[in-house]
């Protein structure tokens, strides 16, 4: 019943030509503004707010709505073309999707992230049309423990990110984060920490000006530091031997390459997970889409067969995952926010203020208020998808030509965009000191080679760990045994986070094991007369 | 050498490019000759949030330029947004929105300025109600204030709200031994969304202190039962189907009385010393916008009274509300500044 609401709802939308342009007006747009670095796609749908104020409504939220999907997609353009994210969500696409553009393989490394995002948000929608009542009322059963519990979870992952050197710097930048979340107005006790009686300090570190610091401005200043044109775009630790523009003509060449949607029919049980995480993690009030894309980039490398592609820029899996489980946020983020008017993402807060403006108001009665409410807004962002898939092939090729442009003319233009940009998303000047303070620190990091990605899950679940850990106490009268026997939830994440920690510990004493063998080995081939090791 | 030229040049560029959008623009012509900002200081979806969308929407009409509203989030009380607003030129480009709770920003946090330092444009608000989440109201038979006074193990139940603030005073005052000593357990939480959601779900609190817009679908989805109005005075809640009486708070608790009414109030302000051919041009604007059949009909979706305030009436509302919920957290030790050294009268 509910899939004929949507499909009539879709059919609704069709039926008229002009929102439909708009929607792919927006979705482009969307996607530019997610792929220029610094400008965000909560920025997108803020900005795009105000301007639709005197709009008729159903052009609103079809400029909205495609706005979001494209900004979703679009940050993982700049992930991959520059190491730059050009959203929250797309930092843990950057990882691998990077070192796509280094191999030369940018333009497929697109196709395929755009495949895994019109995959995710699909499912997403799916979610959004027909399983938001039950699926609101499971995230409702999410307490303090359950979201303190899922933040640790997340926070694991640190131990996973790899540095080339140390295991542990993975850890240490996620500790790192955790410090820089805790800086700043403490809302369970109500007092302020670590602003040194500077009000600016009181607000927080805002995680958009500071991820910007810690991504874009390392990449410029690495940039401009080399000297002359035939010095690679980008940094690959000494093993890029071609020039930018020859890199740059092999990534739109890349015609030869497989088909994005048959690599990603190859990872389908990755594909599954991911959608599902990201729609469960969509669906919790709160948490958002950079939160699901972490989780499921985490869940697809230590669920690996290949384990040994993964850093090599030739992962599909690592590059799918984050954008899948993204993606399908939105549906997921759209369900708390229609149905308890709690947004489950920075986005979906400022669709919030949107619905207001218009007089929509979204909550427990919007099923009895307006029942067709949700199946149009699934509508709009299905259309979106379509819009996304068209817009998507249009943009791929000039969004790969950008590695043509010479550094010194790319780089100026991205540091003025970030530093815009993050004074944008709230216009506070004191944001621009932390993308430059940041951004200081990140290039020196860099060059100590610390990834960014743990800082910045760092910073994104910082808060989240520390206000629920603390509630979860108070509710509970102090007594920690409630971690364990709050629900079945709870105790589901204390088994994994158990079994996620001893994973990580164990390969690595079997890993020593193998080594002492290969030894022995060795030392009895050296032996006169001894047996070769065997492979 | 000529690379590095290029270099140089395009670093000029772009630190041109930063500081050409940074630029503020001057000029003295009549008041509004160009866009205005308004600084939300709290999240979006939430009261302040929507009067002050709704409230700009319309004086934009009136002032025939486009009002942008930003939230600025962060800090005590909203204090990072007001602060913004108090810093940035005081010429009417720059307007805060405010409900009652940046009053307690003077004994929270550094700042210093005071409601002497506003004037008041005050749109309207929704009376405070207390709320039980429906399931533990059934299970532990508490679903009337009555029964809840009588009940014995008022420990075991937790309160929902953010620190600071009108709803925490008004908790506090239900809940603190000096006030009406029920030993109810303070969890709190971001914003009054994540506080009712939390007793919604019914893990995390059982009771709530909230407006009545903000419970509005809650209450008519019986997911949350109003069993106080937090006023001296009895409260009717009407929603389509039936209207529920909310007995005073002041029933159970007579002490608490003279700290009342500590009302909600949603608008927005500008410094004092704002020029006064621009304040009377803003207030001509809100009279406009109150005027609008549109915002009688939004007040009443949002269960809530039209004030309607600017000028003295409204400065002299915030002084009595700043001195009310200052004094309170004060007698409290919630504070870190005394209302005294601020300036701030007794009640």
């Amino acid at each position: 019943m509910e899939l004929l609401y949507l499909i009539e709802e879709f059919f609704k939308i069709v039926m008229d030509p002009m929102v439909v342009l708009v929607i792919f007006g927006a979705t482009a747009l969307g996607t530019i503004i997610g792929a220029l670095p610094g400008l965000t796609a909560t920025m997108g749908i803020a900005l795009l707010t105000g301007l639709t104020y005197k709009v008729p409504v159903n052009y609103t939220f079809a400029i909205l709505m495609g706005i979001y999907v494209g900004g979703i997609y679009g940050g993982s353009i700049s992930a991959i073309l520059l190491n730059i994210p050009g959203t929250a969500s797309a930092a843990a696409t950057a990882i691998e999707g990077n070192l796509f553009a280094k191999r030369g393989k940018a333009a497929l490394a697109i196709k395929v992230t755009r495949s895994a995002s019109i995959i995710g948000t699909l499912v997403g929608v799916l979610a959004l049309a027909l399983i938001a009542p039950q699926l609101s009322r499971i995230a409702l059963q999410f307490s303090a423990v359950e979201y303190f519990l899922l933040a640790v979870f997340g926070v694991l992952m640190c131990g996973s990110i790899v540095t080339s050197d140390l295991t542990i710097k993975g850890w240490i930048g996620g500790l790192l984060g955790l410090c820089v979340a805790f800086i700043g107005y403490d809302v369970i006790s109500g007092a302020p920490r670590f602003d040194f009686g500077n009000i600016n300090l009181s607000g927080g570190i805002s995680l958009i000006p500071a991820m910007i610091g810690f991504y874009a401005i390392p990449e410029v200043i690495k940039a401009l530091a080399r000297d002359g044109a035939d010095a690679p775009a980008m940094d690959m630790e000494g093993s890029v031997t071609e020039s930018p523009e020859a890199l740059a003509s092999k990534s739109v060449a890349g015609g030869k390459d497989p088909g994005s949607f048959a690599i990603a029919l190859k990872n389908i049980p990755v594909i599954i997970r991911s959608a599902l995480i990201g729609v469960g993690i969509g669906a919790l009030p709160g948490v958002g889409e950079d939160v699901a894309a972490w989780i499921a980039y985490d869940n697809a490398r230590k669920t690996s067969k290949r384990k040994d592609e993964w850093g090599t820029g030739e992962c599909y899996e690592a590059i799918i995952a984050p954008e899948v489980a993204n993606n399908a946020a939105i549906g997921g983020a759209t369900i708390p926010l229609l149905t308890l008017a709690v947004p489950g993402s920075p986005p979906a807060a400022v669709l919030l203020g949107a619905f207001m403006i218009h007089n929509i108001r979204p909550g427990p009665m919007i099923m009895v208020d307006s029942p067709r409410f949700i199946f149009y807004i699934a509508a709009l962002i299905l259309v979106a998808v379509v819009a996304l898939w068209v817009v998507g092939i249009l943009l791929a090729r000039p969004m790969s030509s950008i590695l043509k442009i010479p550094s010194v003319f790319l780089m100026p233009i991205i540091a003025v965009l970030s530093i815009v940009g993050a004074y944008a998303l709230n216009l506070k000047r004191f944001d621009i000191f932390v993308v430059v303070l940041f951004g200081a620190i990140g290039y020196i990091l860099d060059k100590m080679k610390y990834s960014a990605a743990p800082i910045v899950l760092g910073i994104i679940l910082g808060t989240m760990i520390d206000e629920n850990f603390r509630r979860a106490l108070i509710v509970n009268k102090g007594d920690p045994s409630f971690f364990v026997t709050n629900s079945w939830i709870s105790l589901v994440f204390v088994v994994i986070i158990a079994y996620v920690i001893i994973k990580q510990m164990v390969p690595r004493q079997l890993g020593s094991r193998v080594n002492l063998k290969n030894l022995r080995g060795f030392l009895a081939a050296r032996r006169p007369g001894g047996t070769p090791p065997r492979p | 050498m000529n690379r590095m030229m290029k270099c140089t040049m395009m670093l000029v560029i772009a630190v041109l490019a930063v500081s050409a959008v940074f630029a503020e623009g001057q000029a003295e012509v009549a008041y509004p000759e160009r866009d205005i900002t308004c600084i939300i200081p709290f999240g979006q979806g939430g009261g302040t949030d929507v009067w002050a969308r709704k409230v700009m929407g319309s004086m934009a009409k009136d002032l025939k330029v486009s009002i942008t509203t930003t939230n600025v989030t962060g800090g005590s009380a909203g204090s990072i947004g007001i602060s913004q607003v108090w810093n940035s030129p005081h010429d009417g480009y720059v307007l805060a929105a405010t409900s009652e709770t940046p009053l307690t920003i003077p004994v929270t946090t550094p700042i210093t300025q005071t409601s002497k330092d506003w004037d008041y444009f005050i749109a309207g608000g929704s009376p405070g109600l207390l709320c039980v989440n429906s399931v533990t109201a059934a299970k532990l038979g508490i679903d009337t204030l009555d029964k809840l006074a009588a009940y014995g193990n008022k420990a075991s139940l937790k309160i929902a709200g953010t620190t600071g603030g009108l709803w925490f005073a008004l908790a506090s005052l239900v809940s603190e031994k000096n006030y009406g000593n029920w030993p109810l357990t303070w969890v709190s939480y971001a914003g009054s969304g994540p506080a009712i959601l939390a007793t919604v779900g019914g893990i995390d609190a059982d009771l709530v202190v909230a407006s009545a817009g903000e419970v509005k679908d809650y209450v008519r989805a019986g997911q949350l039962i109003p069993i106080a109005h937090m006023s001296p005075d009895g409260y009717t809640f009407k929603t389509d189907a039936k209207s529920i009486d909310v007995p005073a708070i002041t029933k159970v608790i007579p002490g608490i009385a003279k700290y009342l009414p500590l009302q909600q109030w949603l608008g927005f302000k500008v410094p004092s010393d704002t020029p006064a051919d621009v304040k009377a041009r803003l207030t001509s604007a809100f009279k406009v916008a109150m005027a609008d059949p549109d915002m009688v009909k939004f007040a009443s979706d949002q269960i809530a009274v039209i004030y309607n305030k600017s000028g003295v009436e409204a400065k002299t509302m915030a002084q009595k509300s700043e001195s009310n919920l200052c004094w309170i957290l004060f007698d409290l030790g919630k504070t870190t500044y005394s209302p005294a050294e601020r300036g701030i009268a007794k009640p």
